[in-house]
């Protein structure tokens, strides 16, 4: 790997990223968590989503000012709101398509060159640039965000390789993680957005292998449909537009990297 | 017109929250049609219609969509929740592995109700939101970020101003190559478009980036303390530790984890003492900062004051907010609940811009 | 959100598909209802009623055709379907967390090994033959099967013995098995015993219980505020959605213009 990787983060702000994406995942996973308790407490189900839309903006909000104390200079800031500014572009014109987005294209590309704590901010930030530009920000914001992090930092986290076998490594990768982006964006929405009265809802109390069946019943019914195509399209351009787009991004890391430095310099790790 | 009559931008998602929390207290039909109707009154009187369609449109559409999808899935997955039937569908028989799941089977007016009237819960919180998208663009939050977040809503900013600037950049390349009768769509039209437009982006942050450094960005006004820095960093993660706790006892039931909401009000306090105590080091100064004066406390307050009063009267009274079809009856009102609603439209008086043909005095007296 | 365009492209889809329902036989099915108030505020310990449904009728039709047969009041659910209150007990509340655990009524299917703990709910069974389901109110329960069982017997061979019987009757027939103190069986309950024979134990009441759930029942519509003031309360909050429905759509007019 000849990639420059930028690490926005200092050590205790990975530990710190770490622990809010434990975090994130309870509050996506908490239905199947509270299920395994196997406590019916219906009284307090309707907190939950209270519960959630205070947790989330917190934990991002947690994460950018670790972001913004760590060894962020001008050019990080620079590149990371370029290439947001690239990915709302290519969401923008396409929420008519049924939901085929190629950002993750970007993002996966992107997060492969340069690492997984800027993957993680890239993915935030266009979602909630996204967001802004087109007066959409709802309660879906904060999920969508740390979901789209974690797709940038997974990218990130690839092992290494390149030329052919690179890119079907992050074609097959881009592939799973759309899926799974919307897995976990139903599974936000499915406690409260289904209602109890139907027979794939979350029953509080049921037990885990009842919510989980009534979960899958659920994904496959509403999103697996828009999910499998998103995918397809990804993985190819990765497949079939990657190669070039790696070169550029690499060159554009290289001549960061390169330039004259201001005062805090962002560390360059060097790949084994 | 004058900026300081509007309140503040934080105000207007404030008093949209306190309004979202009222309807996820309650499952009245009644009071959640009449939030809705506050949140629509206000948001039409009082929103900025300078710039294209208002925000509110776009979420009163999703949530009709969501009500729709609530009501279909409610008759294909119906639980046969007891009631009168209204049709009964064919259903189909389930694989083992999907026990528990049926399809189809009978249609109860009781499910249905149910449905709609779960549905307008999560109509009411969307519309909630679209009021304050159209209301205070979240642009204008974006300015009253505090010191701490300086970088990322530089990020933000930035990205903002070069997402026109991309989809122009993405025009031209497309044109240039349609001159040319290269393939402009397609894969082949992706991979010829796409690599000249991201070259040109990346070459811009380049120069983005001399020209922020040449102007001083990035560097820090004082020396940093490697020890409040590191104790800013551990008491966020215990801080949010906490949360999660407290967080996972409030919806698992009081006992799993004894005190669980104070442990997650402590997470909280941690957390955010913990991003307030790595801010202090960030002095910023502000360009035209936006004055939060007393009339965005009043419309901040009025908000809050409709979700406590709304939760008041459920814990009075849990029979006064919530609603069931089982039996089938008409959603009634206390007169607490509906304080609750009305209280959440004291904006309109003291938001409300002089209007030089007076016809906006009559409005008031109306919407008060 | 376009995803669920596709939901009801779906919907459409099986709508369509021919009827797979499962065929159920012709004739009807005794079910013993078995109803244990937990003993508390002056109710009896337990009643059970044995039911005929029809085929394809659920347990929850069973139960309300035994509250129904016991000229009890119905049951009520949440907005979830959640039982909330059979019989008007409890008055107020739908499963609510106590100190130490949460009160609630549990479900049970019994068979001639014992209760189990039921995982669906009464209106998801379609009742089959010679069943008996059994609720219990759990003052201080755990939610989860580890909560106490309606006691008796939970065969429905045990208890309703006559359960092989078919009568051509369309109204749920009804049998009474003693649980409590005996009691003279109540005019209420035995006119419609008419079609089949009493069991020699049977003397319990339902009686006991309607008078119970009554008094439970005056008294939560006592404690609330008089009718015509909250009547006039809701049709006040009907005018001002009318009157905020009529300034949103002269302001959106106002807006477009």
């Amino acid at each position: 790997m000849n990639g420059a990787r930028q690490r926005l983060l200092s050590t205790p702000g990975r530990i710190l990223l770490v622990s809010t994406s434990i975090l994130g995942a309870m509050a996506f996973l908490w239905p199947f968590l509270v299920s395994a308790t196997g406590t019916v407490d219906s009284a307090h189900h309707h907190d939950a989503p209270i519960l959630l839309l205070v947790i989330a903006p917190l934990l991002l909000v947690l994460l950018a000012v670790e972001v913004s104390r760590g060894r962020i200079d001008a050019r990080g800031i620079a590149v990371l709101g370029i290439l947001a500014a690239c990915g709302t572009a290519l969401r923008i014109p396409s929420p008519g398509v049924a939901g085929l987005e190629p950002l993750f294209f970007l993002l996966v590309l992107a997060g492969r060159v340069y690492g997984p704590g800027f993957g993680f901010a890239l993915g935030g930030l266009t979602i909630l640039v996204s967001g802004i530009a087109t007066g959409g920000v709802g309660p879906w914001l904060p999920f969508q965000m740390l979901a789209a992090g974690w797709v940038g930092a997974g990218a990130g986290m690839l092992p290494a390789g390149t030329g052919r076998a690179e890119r079907w490594v992050l074609a097959g990768y881009t592939g799973v993680a759309c899926i799974l982006y919307g897995t976990v964006m139903n599974l936000w929405f499915w406690p409260f957005g289904v209602g109890g009265s139907t027979s794939i809802s979350y029953v509080a109390g049921a037990g885990l292998a009842t919510n989980l069946r009534h979960f899958i019943a659920f994904d496959l019914a509403t999103s697996l449909g828009f999910d499998l195509p998103r995918a397809v399209l990804n993985a190819t351009l990765i497949l079939l537009v990657g190669a070039p787009v790696l070169v550029a991004l690499r060159r554009a890391a290289a001549r960061t990297r390169l330039g004259p430095s201001t005062e805090v310099l962002s560390e360059v790790a060097e790949a084994p | 017109m004058n900026r300081e009559h509007r309140p503040h931008a934080v105000a207007w998602w404030l008093w949209s929250a306190g309004l979202a929390i009222a309807a996820l207290r309650t499952s009245n039909p009644l009071l959640l049609l009449l939030l809705a109707g506050v949140i629509c009154v206000v948001t039409l009187a009082l929103a900025d219609r300078t710039g294209g369609p208002s925000p509110l449109g776009t979420f009163a559409r999703v949530a009709a969509i969501i009500i729709v999808l609530r009501v279909v899935l409610q008759v294909i997955f119906g639980q046969r929740v007891p009631g009168h039937v209204l049709v009964s569908l064919p259903s189909l028989p389930m694989p083992s592995w999907a026990e528990g799941v049926s399809i189809g089977g009978p249609v109860t007016v009781e499910g249905l109700l149910s449905a709609l009237s779960g549905g307008l819960r999560l109509a009411v919180v969307l519309l909630a939101f679209g009021a304050a998208n159209s209301l205070a663009s979240p642009r204008e939050v974006l300015r009253s970020l505090p010191g701490v977040l300086h970088e990322i809503a530089v990020a933000v900013t930035v990205a903002l101003c070069f997402a026109p600037e991309v989809l122009a950049s993405v025009r031209r390349v497309r044109q240039a190559r349609m001159l040319r009768g290269r393939p402009t769509t397609g894969i082949a039209g992706m991979r010829g478009i796409a690599v000249p437009v991201l070259e040109d982006a990346l070459e811009r942050s380049v120069q983005l980036a001399a020209s922020m450094g040449a102007r001083g960005f990035g560097r820090r006004p004082v020396v940093r303390s490697r020890a409040r820095d590191r104790g800013a960093v551990a008491l966020a993660i215990v801080g949010s530790l906490l949360v999660l706790a407290g967080g996972y006892g409030i919806l698992a039931g009081s006992d799993v984890i004894p005190g669980a909401a104070w442990l997650a009000v402590l997470g909280v306090v941690a957390a955010a003492g913990g991003v307030l105590l790595s801010g202090r080091r960030a002095v910023r100064t502000r360009y035209r900062p936006a004055p939060f004066g007393w009339r965005s406390t009043v419309c901040a307050l009025s908000g809050w004051a409709t979700a406590a009063l709304m939760a008041v009267a459920g814990i009075l009274d849990p029979a006064s907010v919530t609603w069931s079809p089982w039996p089938l009856s008409w959603p009634a009102v206390t007169p607490l609940a509906l304080l609750a609603i009305v209280v959440g439209l004291v904006p309109i008086p003291v938001a409300l811009r002089p209007s030089p043909r007076g016809s906006t005095r009559a409005l008031v007296e109306v919407g008060a | 959100m376009r995803r669920f365009s596709l939901l009801i492209l779906a919907a459409a889809l099986l709508g369509a598909v021919p009827g797979a329902a499962p065929a159920l036989a012709a004739g009807e099915r005794t079910i013993a209802v078995v109803v244990d108030f937990g003993a508390g505020e002056g109710l009896p310990a337990s009643f059970t009623l044995c039911v005929k449904e029809p085929s394809g009728a659920t347990d929850a039709q069973a139960l309300a055709d035994a509250l129904t047969t016991a000229k009890l009041r119905q049951s009520t659910y949440s907005s979830s379907g959640l039982l909330c209150s059979i019989a008007g007990y409890p008055s107020t509340g739908c499963g609510v967390p106590t100190s130490s655990g949460y009160s609630y009524w549990a479900y049970f299917h019994g068979g001639a090994e014992g209760w189990s703990y039921a995982s669906d709910g009464p209106a998801e069974r379609t009742a089959s033959p010679g069943t008996a389901e059994g609720w219990r109110f759990e003052r201080d329960g755990r939610g989860n099967p580890s909560d106490q069982v309606p006691p008796g017997p939970s065969g429905p061979a045990a208890l309703c013995p006559s359960s092989t019987e078919t009568t051509s009757t369309t109204l749920p027939a009804v049998t009474t098995t003693t649980e409590a103190t005996p009691v003279p069986i109540s005019a209420t309950a035995s006119s419609t015993t008419t079609s089949q024979p009493l069991p020699p134990t049977s003397t319990t009441t339902p009686s006991v219980v309607h008078e119970a759930a009554a008094r439970t029942a005056a008294a939560h519509e006592h404690s609330s505020s008089p009718a015509s003031a909250s009547a006039m309360v809701t049709v006040a909050a009907v005018g001002l959605l009318a009157v905020l429905g009529v300034v949103a759509l002269v302001l959106r007019r106002r807006s477009r213009a």
